[in-house]
């Protein structure tokens, strides 16, 4: 590691909580510190700025934005809030796999892999779209 | 800060969110406190007004709260910022705007008082200097660093708000901060 990459090196995330203090040094950053005296003056003036620029630049917000009004949390989503790609392609997946599980019986009819279908494209919609509205079918899940 | 390791580095901001949506009044509760401040400030750091910021940050409260729902692939945190980012770009756009200097944007005596009333006016100047130095810099550096500084955002997640490269980002970072710390010791 040379001076110039261990100036873009501050800015990653591992460097970032090692400047707070909240994590120790990492070893490349450590290794060129302990020969070059002026990263060592680069890396406590990053450690002076990360320290007060997150904390300086907060401004203390009204008291009112810290008590959300009531209307926003009791507020319901509209029904094209709870549409959207994600649960049309939950819908399309769980459809897919029943149609192949039916058509994978032994005794499968022609017509069973269309039911299999719509009643899989179903349940996944109806699954995703109840997720979405917050009623979650496995609450333990999340 | 949320550390980006693992195989979900978003699962706890996912999990809060989908408390929120749910209706969850104390998951709601922490999602204002933990970003409700920096919303109000990345706004007066744009240059808005304090009525004008109280506005747009609610504003941007309800729109998180609507579309809570559909996040998904980032932090909250970085969310929170691109929502703020645009309804700011938003009130620019709009003629009833408030117009704020930039020597106003680090003027409001708006820090904790504290026990100790000089440390706390310290503060106070340092801080408005600070927010000063930081209204002289040129976009994109600004933005950049309110989203790394601020919002805590990743640099990865900056490059890919921005469009630009990681390292462009990081020298983007790296000129901001010097530029500041050039400003602050001129001053001083
Ligand atoms: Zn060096």
């Amino acid at each position: 590691m040379n001076c110039h990459e261990l100036e873009l090196r501050l800015y990653d995330e591992d460097c970032r909580c090692a400047l707070l203090g909240e994590a120790p040094l990492p070893r490349d950053v450590q290794a060129h510190l302990g020969r070059c005296p002026a990263c060592r003056k680069t890396w406590s003036d990053a450690a002076t700025d990360t320290a007060r620029l997150s904390h300086e630049l907060l401004f203390d917000p009204p008291p009112s934005l810290l008590t959300p009004p009531r209307s926003v949390g009791s507020e319901q989503p509209s029904f094209q809030e709870l549409i959207g790609w994600p649960e049309l392609s939950w819908g399309l997946t769980a459809g897919a796999v029943l149609a192949t599980f039916c058509g994978l019986l032994p005794a499968a009819l022609p017509w069973c892999q269309w039911t299999g279908f719509w009643t899989g494209a179903a349940i996944g919609l109806a699954a995703a779209v109840l997720e979405r509205a917050g009623i979650a079918l496995f609450p333990e899940w999340t | 800060m949320t550390g980006p390791a693992g195989a979900d580095p978003w699962a706890a901001d996912r999990a809060l969110a989908r408390r929120c949506v749910r209706g969850d009044d104390g998951a709601w509760s922490e999602l204002v406190h933990r970003f409700g401040a920096r919303i109000y400030s990345h706004c007066r750091l744009a240059g808005l007004a304090p009525a004008d910021a109280e506005d747009v940050s609610q504003e941007v409260l309800v729109s998180a709260f609507r579309s809570l729902g559909s996040y998904a692939g980032c932090s909250l945190a970085t969310w929170l910022y691109r929502l703020t980012r645009r309804r700011i770009a938003d009130h620019f756009r709009s003629p009833q705007r408030r117009l704020v200097p930039s020597a106003g944007i680090g003027a409001a005596a708006e820090r904790p008082s504290g026990d100790d009333p000089e440390r706390a006016l310290a503060s106070a100047a340092e801080a408005r200097r600070i927010r000063h130095a930081l209204a002289t810099l040129t976009e994109p550096a600004r933005s950049i660093l309110v989203a790394y500084y601020l919002y805590e955002t990743p640099v990865r997640e900056i490059a890919g708000e921005m469009e630009m490269p990681v390292n462009t980002v990081k020298s983007h970072l790296h000129r901001g901060r010097l530029a500041l710390r050039r400003h602050l010791e001129d001053r001083s």
